[in-house]
């Protein structure tokens, strides 16, 4: 593990704080104390039913189980696995409950729970399974309403689980798909090593290096501002209107080699106007106004006021 | 062309993002991707643009969640995970043909 931790620290020394802060935030408070997240424990007992399950399911997680088949099926391939995307997902939520209390979180975890349970209700077709799976079914969806939403709430936590979340749908979405294929298509091997890829989705390291692998995050410099975009009011949308006809006349202008130096010299008026840098070369000057709306530097009716204070003939 | 990034904050439903999304888009600008990320303390949506060097404008985009049926007479280009209504969903984009 320290192997692949050591260098995201080393290049991203804020990973060394967030996993410092994890460390610090769950040896404060322990396992115990935030295992119900600050409501009473609930009716429904999770490590009791996830004991029922195991027993349950301890013969069909067994990977030897399926290599000791002469000819095995897309349904033996799909018994071990969905067994162990029910263990997974129920040891998840068993996990989330201790580090949040943030109904959605759990809300979100416990429907893809609820959705591996009735894949493998499916697929193993007992009764006493699927008595088990729907009685454990009732009680994750039930007890979770029981907690207290703003316990221990802390801000790094929501994000990094919102992460997980989001990658272990992303997995969790590529299993389910070649589950629907032969073993040609989608290997038991595979299958796998996608469900070690999900297990892993699901830990905190998992959600760190996901933000860090995201290309646009990895881009993005520690301190860069992102722009965040917004609906635009009547009037922004109703200046961008106008403007279109504007700038097709204008690209269309320079395309046909028709842009006077009179148009140059209003646009650059209106660049003056907006008190921006002005490009000297006049070829520029065009995209440099209208880079300005593309890029929110400036509002849509601020660079139309510019140009209708620079002389610009505005149609209606 | 130029390739830039905005966010587009996660408490907003999957209509208002497509909204907003389009709204960027009538710019002369086009909707490629979206990728969480993490700023300002919480989660949003990283949208990738390519800033057209004219005053085209693409075909109509239209965001739908993975298990809605898909548009008609429109061709899926993008799927990933996005945060709508403050919770992660599957969402698939599309253009008009």
């Amino acid at each position: 593990m320290s192997k692949s931790i050591h260098p995201l620290i080393h290049r991203h020394p804020r990973f060394a704080v967030i996993g410092l802060s994890l460390v610090l935030f769950l040896h404060a408070f322990g396992c115990t104390g935030l295992r119900y997240a600050g409501a009473p424990p609930p009716s429904y007992d999770v490590d009791e039913d996830l004991k029922q399950l195991a027993e349950y399911f301890k013969p069909a997680t067994a990977v030897k189980n399926y290599y000791e088949k002469t000819e095995p099926t897309p349904k033996d391939r799909d018994a071990v696995i969905s067994a162990r995307l029910v263990m997974i997902n129920l040891e998840y939520i068993k996990w989330l409950r201790t580090v949040t209390a943030d109904k959605q979180f759990l809300d979100t975890a416990a429907d893809v729970l609820v959705l591996s349970l009735d894949l493998a209700a499916t697929i193993t077709g007992g009764k006493t399974g699927k008595t088990i799976l729907s009685a454990v079914s009732a009680g994750v969806t039930g007890s979770k309403t029981s907690i207290d939403k703003h316990y221990y709430y802390e801000k790094t936590i929501p994000a990094l689980i919102a992460a997980m979340n989001a990658q272990r749908k992303v997995v969790l979405e590529r299993i389910l798909i070649g589950m629907k294929g032969g073993l040609e298509d989608y290997s038991f091997e595979q299958a796998l090593s996608d469900v070690y890829e999900y297990y892993q989705a699901g830990t905190f390291m998992g959600a760190v290096m996901a933000i860090q692998s995201d290309s646009g995050a990895k881009e993005k410099k520690a301190d860069e501002k992102i722009l965040m975009l917004t609906r635009p009011t009547p009037d922004e949308k109703e200046a961008v209107r106008i403007l279109q006809p504007v700038w097709v006349k204008l690209y269309e202008d320079v395309k046909a080699g028709k842009l006077t130096q009179e148009q140059v010299n209003i646009l650059r008026k209106a660049l003056q106007n907006l008190k921006v840098d002005i490009p000297s070369a006049d070829k520029e000057v065009l995209e440099r106004l209208h880079r300005l709306e593309q890029q929110h530097e400036k509002s849509a009716v601020e660079i139309l006021k510019a140009l209708k204070d620079a002389g610009y003939p505005i149609p209606k | 062309m130029k390739t830039i990034r905005f966010g587009v904050a996660g408490d907003n439903n999957l209509a208002d993002i497509n909204e907003i999304l389009s709204d960027q888009e009538a710019l002369n600008s086009e909707f490629l991707d979206s990728k969480i990320a993490y700023q300002d303390q919480r989660v949003v949506n990283l949208v990738t643009f390519n800033l057209y060097d004219d005053a085209s404008v693409p075909k109509e985009l239209v965001l739908k969640k993975k298990s809605q049926e898909p548009p008609q007479n429109a061709t899926q280009f993008w799927e990933g995970v996005m945060v709508a209504s403050k919770e992660t969903v599957v969402v698939v984009a599309y253009r008009a043909k």
